[in-house]
């Protein structure tokens, strides 16, 4: 029996200090970014890459809520201060509280919605808004496991919130991670020149999410220890990034294409959204200027029967349907694309009060057509080209346009 | 065992016609290339039982899949059936490619397990996709995840059809895609609908196919080929363009050589609509091509970074990503200083714009305007220092135009917008728009309160009452539901007042709207409704 106490106590005793080969904790990061407004993929073309939808749906399959993972977003999530953008920066906001947004970045976008957008900002996102770059900001960082999050800004707005100078911003944020035992990780409004700077200067800094156009890098830029990660423009993609609190190891690119299925609380939000927008009549508050007169498209048949017919055989012709199949036929930012002359006051209205200006017609690339259909000789039209086209068909919206192949779809004499 | 209705568009060759080296179509797959190449060796040194041997490692029609559904639950069985089925389909409706199911021996096994180990991104993986050369083996095998997905949930049908289509797709010797958005691209994350086959894949795999007929017929015939040992070789490995004025053309080659002793084909794709590459079909042996590559500078200002994916034949390197940078300096910048929104009292007000040009700009002024509201422009020549914050630039010598604008109080109380439009001679920005923001008389902050998705415990918020041009007093609040509580208090002095709103909780379940009215001493603005809305769960 002591025998049997004796061993079982050297096995205690042997347990408890032999040496602990444990492997340090991983981290992931799952980052995201610069969505400037872009809640969902435009329709146009398929197949198209972004959307609110998609991003929540990868960020809860990649594990919200899970105690290693932490969920970054650079700000930038609207590109304007409309009544559009105010409702878009709600329901981002509300959008990455579903999945315990460790830390989002408040930058000048949000900061430029004035100081009650952004407490409204702050509640839906479940207070996760930081920023060292504004006096006044809700936090000027953010704590999770070993690090220490910063949003940080290279410059401010015109603003009543004072913008304090980004070095000084910087050098507060590390002064607290050294106090505190914590790595630091930069969530910065600025460009990667700006952040390569900051690596140099603080090589201490264990990574820096920066702004940048187009897709996001296939790899990271690295300064010595500090990794340079951004996950491009327009949030058609999330970038994911794994290592311990030592160094970041491992990065990936997640393409947010339609294989991604759509997550159903961010759903929710997005129709909350199209609700809003219809309900608060944004497509009826558009600014309208006095322009040359519109008249439709039947106004061109009685002298162009021939072009009249082929239009209506193309997409052109039912080009609002679309919209309204996706409910986005109220939306400012989609409707200028699908009518004739939203931006003037003889312009597409609604079906009911201008059916003859619904749908891409004539005079969308053509111009207002009344003085012409008067007096043809006295106003002629000229002729067009590919550059009648971009507006409309740009990379963003139409991916896949190629003029050639497209304007066989519609050529007409 | 399922039969789908027999095309032979794919199989057939003219009986005539010449043996000729086939060339393996860029996209396709490392392993079709390996396989290729093999039974080339064989031919080319004239050992044709060998030959016929390697020709099992290329895939051949009808598909021979055999389905091994010990795995699945029987209540499983007949959805698992029918996505093979329909991805079967999918694959012959649009590339005549016929799919026979067996129940031993199949080209393509198709398994299935309760789980599959995490993939890269952690998750666990869909499925997992395993070539063999080995005689006795499927030349494919695809393992599916009957569950997926975090949190783990059952593997839906269209998930399914998904993967075998991206199977088949493998099989027929398509390459893994790098874009989203077609079977050969695939991810783990649960999918929520069928995705397609693109016309591109269609045509590799046709090309494929094409190969394996011509060299199932130099074994048949006995005919001498040589292996085809296309080399690949990029003169950059990365593009970094010189500096460009937004609109203006840019554009850059890619010498692409071919350093190997049989035709290199190619095949480029650009990971945006803003490169537009041009590349030759094929490099012959020992010859230099050009890629010509256009970039479309109108859309985007700032520093660009875009990816060109160069496939190609060579089964060393089957893709090649090359980055594409490039600096776009902004043709126009249209800012307007000082606050973001204008204050308009009784009075009219006054506002000044700038629109200054990029270095070597070509654009002049025709008209400017103010869209939304009674105002006049002035236009006027302008040189000076201004701050670019879009780009991140400081303060810099501009030169351009000062927009000189006057606007009447037309705006009823609340906030309004209006567009400064600027019509220029230049051929593509032939109109430049910017926003303006008006706010006239006793604003709320935000106009309409919105809670979101909230429990139907106690939710606060708050929107500001607002007049910066002249102080006023709030008299009263009231509002219309017994759930709905309001407070204000001045922020600093009597232009501006914070209410704070509490939805007291215990709401019914739904969309809750509810209304807080602040009455004010202003008599031509007694009272501000503000609306509050939520969904309570």
């Amino acid at each position: 029996m002591k025998l049997l106490l004796l061993g079982g106590a050297l096995l205690f005793f042997g347990g408890l200090f032999a040496p602990k080969h444990r492997a340090p904790e991983r981290y992931t990061f799952l980052i995201s970014g610069s969505a400037e407004g872009n809640l969902a993929p435009c329709g146009c073309t398929k197949p198209m890459s972004g959307g609110i939808k998609r991003k929540i749906a990868v960020i809860r399959a990649l594990g919200s809520k899970g105690k290693d993972v932490i969920i970054l977003e650079n700000g930038g999530l609207v590109s304007g201060s409309s009544r559009q953008d105010e409702i878009k920066a709600e329901i981002l906001s509300e959008s990455l509280r579903t999945v315990s947004v460790t830390a989002i970045n408040l930058t000048r976008s949000e900061i430029g919605l004035g100081p009650a957008m952004v407490e409204s900002m702050q509640r839906l996102s479940g207070e996760a808004f930081t920023s060292a770059s504004f006096e006044g900001a809700p936090a000027p960082h953010k704590l999770s496991g070993p690090f220490l999050i910063v949003g940080v800004s290279d410059s401010g707005p015109e603003t009543s919130q004072k913008y304090i100078p980004l070095s000084s911003a910087v050098e507060g944020a590390l002064a607290t991670a050294k106090e505190l035992n914590k790595r630091s990780i930069l969530l910065l409004d600025g460009p990667i020149k700006t952040a390569e700077t900051l690596a140099r200067t603080y090589p201490e800094i264990y990574m820096i999410v920066f702004r940048s156009t187009g897709a996001a890098a296939s790899e990271p830029g690295r300064v010595g220890s500090t990794w340079l990660v951004s996950p491009g423009e327009k949030a058609k993609q999330l970038i994911q990034v794994t290592g311990t609190a030592k160094t970041a190891s491992k990065y990936s690119v997640i393409k947010l294409g339609p294989e991604v299925q759509d997550d159903e609380a961010a759903g929710r939000a997005y129709g909350r959204y199209l609700d809003r927008i219809v309900d608060e009549k944004l497509f009826e508050r558009i600014p309208r200027g006095k322009t040359a007169e519109y008249v439709g498209s039947k106004a061109c048949a009685s002298c162009h029967a021939g072009a009249y017919e082929k239009w209506k055989q193309t997409g052109h012709a039912h080009a609002l349907k679309t919209l309204e199949l996706d409910r986005h036929d109220r939306d400012p930012d989609c409707v200028s694309c699908h009518v004739v002359g939203m931006e003037s006051l003889s312009g597409f209205m609604n079906r009911e009060k201008t059916p003859e200006l619904a749908d891409v017609g004539c005079e969308s690339c053509h111009g207002a057509g009344q003085k012409h259909s008067a007096d043809p000789k006295a106003y002629p039209f000229q002729k067009l080209g590919e550059t009648a086209c971009a507006t409309c068909h740009t990379p963003d919206t139409s991916p896949n346009f190629d003029f050639k192949t497209y304007w066989e779809k519609v050529i007409h004499n | 065992m399922i039969t789908v209705a027999l095309s032979l568009a794919l199989l057939s060759v003219q009986k005539e016609a010449p043996i000729r080296q086939p060339i393996v179509p860029a996209g396709s797959n490392r392993s079709f290339q390996e396989a290729v190449i093999a039974v080339e060796e064989s031919l080319q040194t004239g050992d044709f039982v060998e030959a016929k041997k390697r020709l099992a490692a290329l895939p051949t029609h009808p598909i021979k899949i055999e389905l091994d559904d010990s795995k699945i639950p029987t209540e499983m069985k007949a959805t698992v059936r029918e996505a093979v089925r329909k991805a079967s389909i999918m694959w012959q409706q649009n590339a005549a490619v016929e799919a026979t199911l067996v129940p031993k021996g199949g080209h393509l096994k198709i398994s299935f397990d309760k789980q599959l180990p995490n993939g890269e991104l952690g998750l666990p993986a869909g499925a997992g996709n395993l070539f063999s050369s080995d005689p006795a083996e499927p030349r494919l095998t695809t393992v599916i995840g009957l569950n997926r997905g975090n949190p783990v949930s059952p593997a839906m049908p269209n998930e399914i059809q998904n993967e075998i289509a991206h199977a088949i797709a493998l099989y027929l010797g398509v390459d893994r895609s790098l874009r989203p958005g077609s079977v050969s691209f695939r991810t783990d994350f649960s999918a929520s609908g069928l995705i397609p086959v693109t016309a591109r894949e269609l045509l590799i795999s046709k090309k494929c196919n094409d190969v394996v007929v011509t060299l199932q017929q130099a074994v048949e015939k006995k005919v001498k080929l040589s292996a085809a040992k296309p080399k690949i070789f990029l003169e950059v490995k990365e593009v970094t363009l010189p500096s460009v004025l937004q609109g203006e053309p840019q554009a850059f080659d890619l010498q692409v050589t071919n350093n190997g002793k049989s035709p290199l084909s190619l095949f480029v794709e650009p990971d945006c609509g803003c490169l537009d590459p041009f590349a030759p079909a094929f490099v012959e042996a020992g010859e230099t091509a050009l890629v010509k590559v256009r970039v479309n500078t109108v859309e985007f200002a700032g520093h660009l970074k875009k990816w060109l994916y160069v496939h190609s034949n060579d089964p060393e390197f089957p893709s090649i990503d090359i980055p594409v940078s490039v600096n776009i300096d902004p043709l126009f910048q249209l800012v307007r200083p000082g606050p973001s929104i204008l204050q308009m009292g009784d009075e009219n007000v006054s506002a000044e714009a700038f629109l200054w040009f990029g270095e070597g700009a070509k654009i002049k002024i025709l008209d400017a305007r103010v869209d939304g509201i009674t105002s006049q422009v002035e236009i006027e020549p302008w040189e000076g220092e201004m701050a670019d914050p879009a780009l991140g630039q400081g303060p810099h010598p501009r030169k351009g135009y000062k927009l000189k604008m006057l606007f009447q109080s037309t705006f009823i109380p609340g906030r309004s917008m209006a567009s400064i439009v600027v019509t220029t001679d230049h051929p593509i920005f032939k109109t430049i728009r910017g926003n303006l923001a008006f706010q006239r008389g006793i604003v709320a902050l935000p106009e309409r309160l919105y809670l979101g998705e909230i429990e139907r415990a106690a939710n606060r918020s708050m929107f500001l009452v607002s007049r910066p041009s002249k102080g006023f007093k709030i008299t009263k609040i009231e509002t219309n539901s017994p759930f709905l509580k309001a407070v204000a208090y001045p922020v600093s002095d009597d232009t501006e007042y914070r209410v704070n709103v509490e939805l007291t909780g215990g709401q019914d379940p739904g969309q809750f709207s509810g209304m807080v009215t602040v009455f004010t001493d202003d008599p031509t603005q007694p009272r501000i409704e503000v609306q509050v809305g939520a969904i309570v769960r």
